[in-house]
């Protein structure tokens, strides 16, 4: 199951923070087609999430739980089954607020690895075989 | 995340001692997951519901904090009450624990306005496998890169004192790893990105107890580290004027030195010793930086006194860094009470004890000079330290000794505030790409905004003299002026370490001193010290050597693992170097030699005639 996050989070002190955070999931096919998934389960963060959530966002935007637990958060949590048609699947955030960018999360279901996170468009685009317009159309 | 079950990790470190600097690093990348704290054993979660605010408390922020009975993770609320800031948890099994946070909100709310968080640590040493502060060694949620790392050198010490732990007679083992070791550890803290460590402490235990110290220092210069700093009583150094100058020489900068107080009553540690310490480092060309442990109405009304100290030897002491007690280990709520005492708490104590000489104004929390680094680091390209510390883990200022006396803080002269928001804005400007050219005039131009002359120090006042000299730091990178600066100036600071009943995870994601630990992690001090268990005991024991292998690998059958000091007051405070050395502070004649012993002797410190 892999869980992405669509979030409002405004951080407290010591450092106040806004971010807007929205997920989009799509299934890199056999056929290297690239179709949106949707989620099966949509729910409330809790503690079970810190980590993934930690694991997503600690390293890219320098924002833990311990963040969130500061000021007010309204965090989605969306899960998606994994499914064997997919031989990647790929979560790409775009994030607004106080900082503008966007990063995404590859996870290669035929080498089961730890996802790994990218954050050039460029190294999105040669992952997925897609020139960087036709990845475009999908972040729009 | 699923409970792990606990298994002690030992080394046999005895078989280790010719163990290569790429050993010592493969072992350490073998161990370090299974010295990791583990849930179910080391600490739990909880974190279903907040603690309540009450009748006549204004909510400042949530946090996240551990029960000091079980070390259950918990939503804490920091909140404001009559004055004071506080902070609340409930634990589900252990009930509302509160504690005061900061003594004063209103000193909270202006140190709250210089928060600037660091860049993290691009290269951490250890994977995100749990929530902070569990998970300590650096990782990628880690804020702050280190502006000190302590390396533990030994857990021996020659003293006993009544409430220590930690040394090797109490602790039941030796700690002190080989040079081999230091060198991989040291190599550890240089590794980090996007800024590596420069400045190191050697600690203890007693550092000097070790024959190679100098050793030590030398490789800490081979190995990169601009800063070598030595954390010592100085009692050794007092007797052995000679390693002073040996330390000095193999490139250590500072000596770093408890000093708890101007009496034998509120400093039993070094009280008799010091002078001759201080005597040593003159000898030697080498700074000192004095550093009082303030426990609420045991020192704290020789507050001032102590600065007095550090401004009468002020030709070699460098600063008086106060530490505000951390509260460690279990203690009940009234002890807790009666003993505490926050930074705000000890401003407001400086202004009263000095007449105002030295205000609670003229303070500013730590990173409040990261807008420095910012704008240095805009102009060269290149990473610069910053100090990204919590704002209510520290506070600092700088006093000059004028020509007649008087003392005179730097922020009687200069308007630090303004100062540090013209250097932001022109960092970002220089960010921008706006005109290098155009924005290194500006700058020229406008630094004298911010500098009174008239109010300043006699030697500063002449033409553009402070102007001149803070372009030539920030534009030019030319540090030879600073001396002057520096010349009858004391650097008075404090750092409020945190314990279990105080403690904040978002503090210690933006710790930046940390300890290196022999499996190569770099560890938030108030991590190391505020759950020893699962970090300092644990991964020292792991590389521990028993006591009775150490003894025999040394040729010692000695009951006591080193040699323990005994203290000739008679002599010491026979001495014309200590009377001299207190002269104005203290009269040292007011104290009968008797009330010297009992103030040693209950401290731990055997007395010898």
């Amino acid at each position: 199951m892999i869980k992405a996050y669509r979030a409002h989070i405004k951080t407290s002190l010591p450092n106040p923070r806004s971010f807007i955070i929205k997920p989009k999931v799509f299934c890199l096919g056999l056929d290297n087609s690239l179709q949106p998934l949707e989620p099966s389960v949509k729910r409330n963060i809790s503690e079970e999430d810190i980590l993934d959530f930690d694991l997503k966002f600690g390293e890219t935007l320098l924002l833990s739980f311990v963040d969130l637990a500061s000021g007010e958060y309204d965090v989605e949590v969306l899960e998606f089954d994994k499914d064997n048609r997919c031989k990647k699947i790929l979560e790409i955030y775009r994030i607004t607020g106080t900082v503008n960018t966007f990063f995404a999360v590859f996870h290669d279901e035929k080498k089961r690895n730890k996802p790994a996170i990218i954050r050039s468009l460029s190294e999105i685009s040669r992952i997925l075989d897609k020139s960087a317009e036709e990845l475009q159309a999908f972040l729009i | 995340m699923q409970a792990v079950k606990k298994e002690e990790v030992k080394v046999n470190y005895s078989e280790l001692l010719d163990a290569s600097v790429e050993e010592f690093e493969k072992l350490g990348e073998r161990l370090r997951p299974f010295l990791m704290p583990k849930i179910g054993e080391d600490y739990y979660v909880h974190l279903k519901s907040k603690p309540p605010l009450k009748e006549g408390e204004t909510h400042i922020a949530f946090t996240l904090s551990v029960c000091p009975e079980c070390k259950t993770l918990l939503f804490s609320r920091i909140f404001e009450r009559e004055g004071k800031v506080w902070i609340r948890k409930v634990c589900p099994r252990h009930g509302e624990i509160e504690e005061v946070y900061w003594g004063d909100y209103q000193l909270y709310k202006r140190f709250s306005e210089w928060q600037y968080d660091g860049k993290g640590i691009s290269t951490p040493h250890v994977p995100i496998a749990a929530p902070c502060p569990f998970n300590c060694g650096l990782c990628a949620r880690h804020k702050s890169h280190p502006a000190l790392v302590n390396l533990v050198a030994t857990n021996r010490c020659d003293l006993s004192c009544f409430y220590c732990f930690f040394y090797a007679e109490a602790a039941g083992y030796v700690y002190e790893p080989t040079l081999n070791h230091i060198r991989y550890m040291l190599r550890q803290a240089r590794k980090l990105r996007p800024y590596p460590a420069i400045a190191l402490q050697i600690t203890g235990g007693e550092p000097t107890l070790r024959d190679d110290l100098v050793e030590i220092v030398k490789i800490a210069k081979e190995e990169g580290f601009t800063h070598v700093q030595v954390n010592t009583t100085g009692i050794t150094l007092a007797y052995n004027p000679k390693l002073a100058i040996e330390l000095r020489e193999a490139g250590t900068n500072v000596v770093y030195m408890s000093f708890d107080g101007v009496t034998p009553f509120t400093n039993p540690k070094n009280h008799w010793e010091m002078p001759y310490t201080l005597e040593a480092l003159r000898e030697a060309k080498m700074p000192a930086v004095l550093v009082p442990t303030l426990i609420n109405g045991y020192n704290t009304h020789e507050i001032w006194d102590t600065i007095r100290f550090g401004i009468k030897h002020i030709d070699i002491v460098r600063g008086v860094n106060f530490q505000p007690v951390s509260l460690v280990g279990r203690m009940p709520k009234k002890e807790r009470e009666k003993q505490r005492i926050t930074i705000p708490d000890t401003l407001i104590e400086i202004e009263k004890q000095s007449g105002g000489q030295v205000s609670r104004e003229d303070w500013y929390p730590v990173p409040t000079v990261a807008p420095i680094s910012h704008f240095v680091e805009a102009l060269t390209g290149e990473p610069k330290l910053e100090l990204t510390t919590h704002f209510a883990c520290g506070a600092a200022t700088y006093i000059f000794l004028d020509e007649d006396g008087s003392i005179i803080p730097i922020t009687r002269f200069v308007d630090v505030k303004g100062f540090m928001e013209f250097l932001e804005e022109k960092a970002e400007d220089l960010k921008e790409d706006k005109s290098r050219a155009r924005i290194l005039l500006e700058a020229g131009w406008n630094l004298r905004k911010f500098i009174d002359t008239s109010k300043a120090p006699k030697r500063l006042k002449k033409g553009r003299k402070l102007v001149n000299l803070l372009y030539n730091v920030l534009v030019k990178h030319d540090y030879s002026s600073l001396g002057e600066f520096h010349y009858n100036t004391l650097f008075i600071g404090m750092m409020h370490f945190q314990d279990l009943y105080n403690h904040d995870a978002a503090r210690v994601q933006r710790c930046d001193i940390h300890y290196v630990t022999p499996d190569g992690r770099l560890v938030p001090f108030c991590s190391f010290n505020v759950l020893p268990d699962i970090y300092r005991d644990r991964v020292q024991k792991a590389y521990s050597i028993s006591m009775k292998k150490w003894l025999e690998l040394k040729g010692m059958n000695k009951p006591t693992i080193a040699y323990k000091y005994r203290r000739n007051i008679k002599k010491l405070i026979s001495g014309e170097i200590y009377r001299k050395a207190y002269e104005g502070i203290i009269n040292v004649d007011s104290i009968p030699y008797e009330e010297h012993v009992k103030a040693s002797q209950k401290f731990g410190i055997p007395v010898v005639e």
